[in-house]
């Protein structure tokens, strides 16, 4: 007990012999102006863009962030409660760019974009901190974007498949599942190396809180971080949560390791800094958006990269989502991130109200990288599966005018209407890639065309778990990675030895 | 153009500095027809504070402001007047005082927009952050 007693009386006395007391100069200013978060300050002379102020007020230290230097005035946004910030309050230079905490320790913690705990777990202990506006690393340190993310989407494996270090835009209007695909992707990355980051942007916390509880019950929370700027917080914290975000999946990015990092969404960050930017008295552009908002995008997205194997060899995937307003996809901001990212994943509402869900559009959706971020085996089941998806739709909305149809078009449509009803996935339930590619073997050989359209799901689900008590040829993908002979004699015979078990099966 | 208070104080204090007293007289009478030529009376007060700033500067005077927890004596007050001399490169310090227990002990010193806080309070407020690290 005494040793514990004299360990403390130690360290106190260490610390205290070790603290020197000095006065240091500080820059200081005085509040002009403050109005909705935003504040107007004289003085200060050497502030610098982006640093982080005190104000000091009511005995309380209220973080801002110096946005604007002007000649006589610094223009600065509060990041925190700016109702107790008075006139005449006095403003402190701390010579520090902003920056937040990163490290493993945010890692299965709800954070706001400053860093700091949400979820009643207790202080985070921050490994380092990195500043929120970084340069995206350069040609020379970056590689070919070669290995996938699984979704664990079948629509989306298949057809626009996503590599480590790709940008992929998930693009809709309201409702429609946007973030549930995010959601699923996150949930998929169980086992596969990846550290996932959500950033919640203007997002409902009621919204956030359920799919805290999603992630939990699937055990996904282990490897993900949750940056949260809700509905009710300051257009300041939406402007810099997802470049916090970004600057906590950079300490990762520099271990080495790959980093999932969703934006949902972009639309509510750039209406977040058109509110800052009019107040700030910006001129405005187009939709009243300021000049630079595309820049605002493309700075945040450019710092998503594969790294080469010389600088660690890290990864960082964005999932940015945009939400758009009557499936307008040519308003401003939805035409400005799709031109920044290596394409798009393009939520139909007619396919959702139709029970198309995930309501991926295979015509509109595509994915810059292509299939070279999918592993060989699916690489050839699903090699012209985009094209035929988007074919058939076309052919389906023609053959309702007529009913005189040669074979061919009618074996395709056939075949169509069954890939569709595979395309169709339940919420929170991914599909390791290997069923994916046992399915869509199937259907690719006719193996399923005997099957009534309404009972194709049916017949996918049984032959999971058949598959699941029968897995050698699962485990064999799983190895290979892809279809060798050897392989597909197993994949056949697993799908013929199902089949005898049906009782459905048309003639 | 709009003319900014700065520009109308840094015209004014070059156009008044090294004249003789009945010349400055005559200076600032067109200088008040200016302004009201311009309609720009009402702006006196920023023109005012702004002109106080440049004259001080141009003089080499500093304003600080002092303000200490007790009365000090002259000997420190000399010193800290060399000290800011020599810190700053002014040719004159005008020191206003002040009293404020609050700070405990030490003092405080501001000038221009900078601020050199070596009271008392702030020392264990620094103490305090080091111990809760």
């Amino acid at each position: 007990m005494s040793n514990t007693k004299d360990f403390i009386i130690e360290q106190l006395k260490s610390r205290i012999s070790g603290y020197q007391a000095e006065a240091k100069e500080q820059t200081v200013g005085r509040v002009l102006k403050i109005s909705d978060g935003i504040a107007l300050i004289s003085g200060l002379s050497d502030a610098m863009m982006s640093e982080i102020l005190i104000f000091k007020s009511n005995g309380q230290e209220i973080v801002g962030v110096a946005l604007n230097l002007e000649e006589n005035l610094v223009g600065a946004i509060i990041l925190g409660e700016f109702a107790v910030i008075k006139e005449g309050d006095e403003v402190v230079c701390t010579k520090r760019i902003l920056e937040v905490p990163v490290g493993p320790n945010l890692v299965g913690r709800v954070v706001d974009p400053l860093g700091a705990p949400l979820d009643g777990k207790g202080k985070i202990e921050a490994a380092k901190f990195y500043p929120v506006e970084k340069i995206a690393p350069g040609v020379i340190t970056r590689a070919k974007v070669k290995d996938p993310v699984q979704t664990g989407i079948k629509a989306i494996d298949a057809m626009i498949p996503i590599g480590r270090g790709q940008r992929e835009l998930i693009i809709g209007d309201r409702q429609i599942g946007k973030t549930a695909i995010a959601i699923d992707t996150i949930i998929n990355q169980k086992g596969q190396n990846m550290k996932c980051i959500y950033v919640a942007i203007g997002q409902k916390e009621s919204k956030i809180a359920n799919i805290v509880a999603k992630l939990e019950e699937a055990g996904a929370m282990s490897y993900t971080t949750i940056v949260l700027a809700g509905a009710s917080n300051s257009a300041s914290l939406l402007y810099i949560a997802p470049y916090a975000g970004c600057a906590m999946a950079e300490y990762f990015l520099d271990q080495g390791e790959d980093v999932l990092i969703i934006y949902d969404d972009l639309s509510k960050h750039a209406v977040a800094y058109r509110e800052i930017s009019l107040l700030l008295r910006r001129p405005p552009g187009r939709e009243a958006y300021p000049g630079d908002v595309f820049y605002l995008h493309s700075r945040l997205l450019e710092r998503s990269c594969k790294l080469n194997a010389d600088f660690g060899g890290g990864s960082i995937t964005a999932l940015p989502i945009i939400e758009t307003q009557a499936g307008d996809v040519s308003a401003y901001i939805p035409t400005n991130v799709i031109s920044i990212t290596d394409g798009q994943i393009y939520l139909e509402p007619d396919l959702f109200y139709q029970g198309q869900r995930p309501s991926v559009n295979a015509g509109l959706s595509v994915s810059r990288v292509g299939s070279t971020a999918q592993i060989k085996a699916m690489k050839k089941v699903a090699g012209k599966m985009r094209l035929e998806a988007a074919q058939y739709r076309e052919l389906a909305a023609f053959a309702q005018f007529g009913s005189d149809l040669d074979t061919d078009t009618k074996n395709k449509l056939e075949r169509g209407k069954r890939l569709y009803e595979i395309f169709k996935q339940d919420q929170y339930l991914p599909v390791h890639v290997a069923k994916q590619v046992l399915i869509y073997y199937a259907l690719i050989n006719g193996y399923i065309d005997n099957v009534p359209v309404e009972k194709t799901r049916e017949f996918e689900q049984g032959l999971m778990k058949y598959a699941d008590l029968n897995n050698q040829a699962l485990n064999l993908i799983e190895e290979k990675k892809e279809l060798t002979e050897e392989v597909e004699v197993k994949i056949k015979k697993l799908i013929e030895d199902y089949k005898a078990t049906l009782d459905y099966l048309t003639k | 153009m709009k003319i900014s208070a700065r520009q109308y104080a840094e015209s004014l204090a070059q156009s008044i500095s090294s004249k003789s007293k009945p010349e400055m007289a005559v200076i600032l009478d067109n200088f008040a027809k200016i302004m009201m030529e311009n309609r720009d009376l009402n702006r006196l007060d920023e023109i005012l504070t702004a002109f106080s700033k440049i004259w001080d500067k141009n003089q080499g005077e500093l304003a600080v402001e002092f303000t200490g927890a007790r009365a000090i004596s002259e000997k420190t007050k000399k010193e800290i007047e060399e000290y800011l001399k020599l810190k700053t490169g002014a040719q004159k310090i005008v020191l206003t005082e002040k009293t404020d227990e609050n700070i405990l002990g030490g003092l405080v010193l501001r000038y221009e927009d900078k601020v050199i806080n070596a009271s008392l309070k702030q020392s264990l407020q620094d103490l305090k952050n080091e111990i809760n690290k």
